[in-house]
């Protein structure tokens, strides 16, 4: 047998090569990293016209010249889990600053940092207290019967929850890598959460703390997320826009606020383990959850490459519901890609734009403008009120 | 011994003569001293004299009774038990000693007997299952020992956090070790890959090539380990011990609390839940007002 050929010669040449250019982008990155670095997240203007407890009412500055095409207020439900500032990350990345330079009037819910006193607080009151009593806000100021709902991830299932108990206050319901459909094997979240004792945790820790499920997420991938992200950080570090985008997500991923414990108690129990949301057999606030009574439109977004909520947990919903006019999109891409990667912010926001202005003018029977109410007070003095006149 | 009692050494006769000497010298001191009465003069008080005849007189009295035949009988006869009874006693108690020291020694000598040989190649498991097995059968049970007193619920409290502790760090240990296992198996992985490019001529010169190799091979041996019930397992133990430290520890932090002006975990928790359930109170008291 020949001896096999390896080109050391070669491969020396090229270390010798790297070890250069690693030089060169050491003093590099020096300078940048001593540098003035914009890092900031979530810059667009806002205002907060409502808070409660420690929950807020973001609402977002139009874009100066956007056609508002899309009358009806749209209200963004994040997750408990993270914070949404994942949707303003940075400037040339944004779904916020896509919403609105397309017209859409956008409202986003803050879920705030919960601490020890809101350890007692449930779905119910996050559904029908919280989301309950914003949806009213913005239907009280923007004068409107109805409002769009988009939910992420978790905040989807809240949307999803609060549609069927409050289907009379939603005109179009969006989820996006919304989990529905606990009952799978396709990701490793879905595996280790049937085993997990919720009660013990939630007895231990009060709130569920931001850090261990951060812990636990980054297990779900460490070759990738623990080496890998770090190595390319190193080898980009002379690239200063590379370097400010990689901090302002690092900024983003571990501000982790603690997730109220009874609330993570029922969502761990009942769906994740017995899977009641999908089955219509989901109990909040005395109330069932009967998915039937979805009866507006429904567009589901989820990501192929999605290791929290993989596709066989996401792509269910449209069928357990009771809406005719439903869609899926299944995007080619993972959990977070789906909004800021630079090839799904071409289709993501775009696809959302379209398909409500799609049923923007549609009109249900028995549907009635509100006159709009005054704004708060903690309103801006320069910010008008928008009057609703819902075309047919 | 020939069994015979010498008149001069028989201890019935002794304690006779004994008593019989005490007996003429306790009474001494009552006889010897008369009273003198002298007319018109008023005696002084004799209370420490008369608290000493008084004394006497009974230790004469005990000692006429001892030198009754009989009495003195069935006192050397209960006398003569006595050595039986001490090494009775004594018997009794070097046993009791023998048995907590053969205890003691058996444990000892147990101590990581509970784990089998193995081999080389599984010495670092070998190791912490044997630490594992040795704590639970061996150590721990000392920690479980009923406390006794007025500190008891605080020592046991103690005892149980220090017991919760040890057990974390094991879990947390074996669970770390179980985390080491896809680097082991990857290197294993990429020697072998790089055997079978080298032979087949294929070596890249990128060394980038090669980490991302490694990365993905790891990244297969990470995934097929999370799906193993051996990782779930060790994570849900881990997990659980943590809880269960956490709680034991915050329980001797109570303990602590109660000592200084502030108010506790326990009682902060009932006032929020207070808060809670008032607030819900209010919301349906505003919403029954707003519909009225």
């Amino acid at each position: 047998m020949d001896k096999p050929k390896i080109p050391v010669d070669l491969i020396i040449k090229h270390l010798a090569e790297e070890a250069g250019q690693v030089h060169e982008r050491a003093q590099k990155a020096s300078d940048i990293l001593l540098g003035s670095l914009e890092t900031e997240i979530a810059t667009t203007p806002y205002e907060v016209v409502h808070e409660e407890d420690r929950v807020r009412l973001k609402h977002y500055h139009p874009s100066p010249g956007a056609k508002s095409e899309i009358k009806t207020p749209l209200l963004v439900v994040y997750a408990l889990i993270n914070r949404e500032t994942m949707l303003d990350l940075q400037p040339e990345r944004s779904v916020v600053k896509s919403f609105l330079q397309n017209g859409i009037n956008l409202y986003m819910i803050d879920w705030g940092y919960p601490t020890a006193k809101d350890k007692f607080l449930t779905i119910d009151d996050h559904v029908n207290v919280y989301m309950d009593n914003i949806v009213d806000v913005i239907r009280d100021r923007e004068g409107v019967e109805k409002v769009n709902v988009m939910g992420i991830c978790m905040g989807g299932t809240f949307c999803v929850i609060y549609s069927a108990l409050h289907p009379e206050k939603v005109k179009n319901l969006i989820t996006t890598v919304c989990p529905t459909n606990f009952d799978t094997q396709q990701g490793l979240l879905h595996i280790w959460m049937k085993g997990l004792n919720a009660d013990k945790m939630v007895d231990t820790y009060g709130n569920m703390p931001g850090d261990i499920m951060n812990f636990g997420f980054l297990l779900l991938n460490p070759a990738r997320l623990m080496i890998d992200k770090y190595i390319g950080f190193f080898e980009n570090m002379d690239d200063k826009s590379f370097v400010e985008n990689f901090i302002r997500m690092e900024k983003w991923i571990f501000d982790s606020p603690d997730v109220p414990g009874e609330t993570f108690r029922q969502f761990i129990k009942d769906l994740y383990q017995n899977n009641l949301l999908i089955q219509s057999k989901l109990m909040v606030g005395g109330r069932r959850v009967d998915l039937g009574k979805i009866t507006m439109p429904l567009l589901n977004i989820y990501a192929q490459f999605d290791h929290l909520v993989p596709p066989g947990a996401a792509e269910k919903l449209s069928g357990a519901v009771g809406s005719t006019d439903t869609e899926d999109l299944c995007l080619d891409t993972g959990h977070i890609g789906i909004y800021v990667s630079s090839k799904t912010q071409k289709e993501f926001a775009p696809k959302i734009i379209q398909w409500l202005k799609d049923r923007e003018g549609r009109r249900e029977p028995g549907h009635r403008v509100v006159p709009p109410k005054k704004k708060p007070a903690r309103a801006r003095a320069n910010s008008t009120v928008k009057k609703k006149t819902l075309s047919a | 011994m020939d069994g015979k009692e010498h008149p001069g050494t028989d201890p019935q006769a002794m304690l006779a003569d004994w008593l019989k000497a005490a007996n003429k010298f306790w009474a001494r001191p009552e006889q010897g001293q008369p009273r003198e009465e002298q007319p018109g003069k008023k005696e002084p008080p004799r209370s420490l004299q008369d608290s000493f005849l008084s004394v006497m007189k009974t230790l004469g009295t005990l000692s006429t009774a001892m030198g009754d035949p009989q009495v003195m009988n069935a006192a050397f006869r209960g006398a003569s038990i006595l050595p039986d009874i001490t090494s009775s006693l004594m018997k009794s108690g070097m046993q009791a000693l023998l048995t907590l020291q053969n205890q003691l020694s058996e444990k000892a000598g147990k101590l990581g007997a509970g784990a089998e040989p193995r081999t080389f190649d599984t010495i670092d498991r070998d190791t912490l299952q044997a630490w594992s097995t040795m704590y639970e059968e061996e150590i721990q049970r000392y920690l479980n020992i009923p406390q006794l007193g007025l500190n008891r619920f605080y020592q046991e409290r103690i005892n149980r956090a220090i017991d919760r502790y040890t057990v974390f760090v094991t879990s947390l240990t074996e669970f770390l070790q179980i985390l080491q296992v896809p680097f082991e198996k990857t290197t294993r992985a990429m020697n072998e890959k790089i055997e079978e490019i080298a032979s087949a001529d294929a070596l890249p010169e990128d060394s980038r090539e090669y980490y991302r190799m490694w990365v993905k091979t790891l990244e297969g041996h990470f995934m097929t380990l999370f799906k193993s019930p051996q990782y779930t397992g060790a994570l849900g133990n881990t997990l659980a011990s943590y809880e269960d430290y956490l709680l034991s520890r915050n329980s001797i932090v109570q303990d602590l609390l109660q000592s200084f002006p502030i108010p506790t975990n326990r009682e902060m928790n009932e006032l929020y839940k207070e808060i809670y359930l008032l607030k819900k109170k209010v919301r349906k008291l505003e919403k029954a007002g707003g519909k009225g």
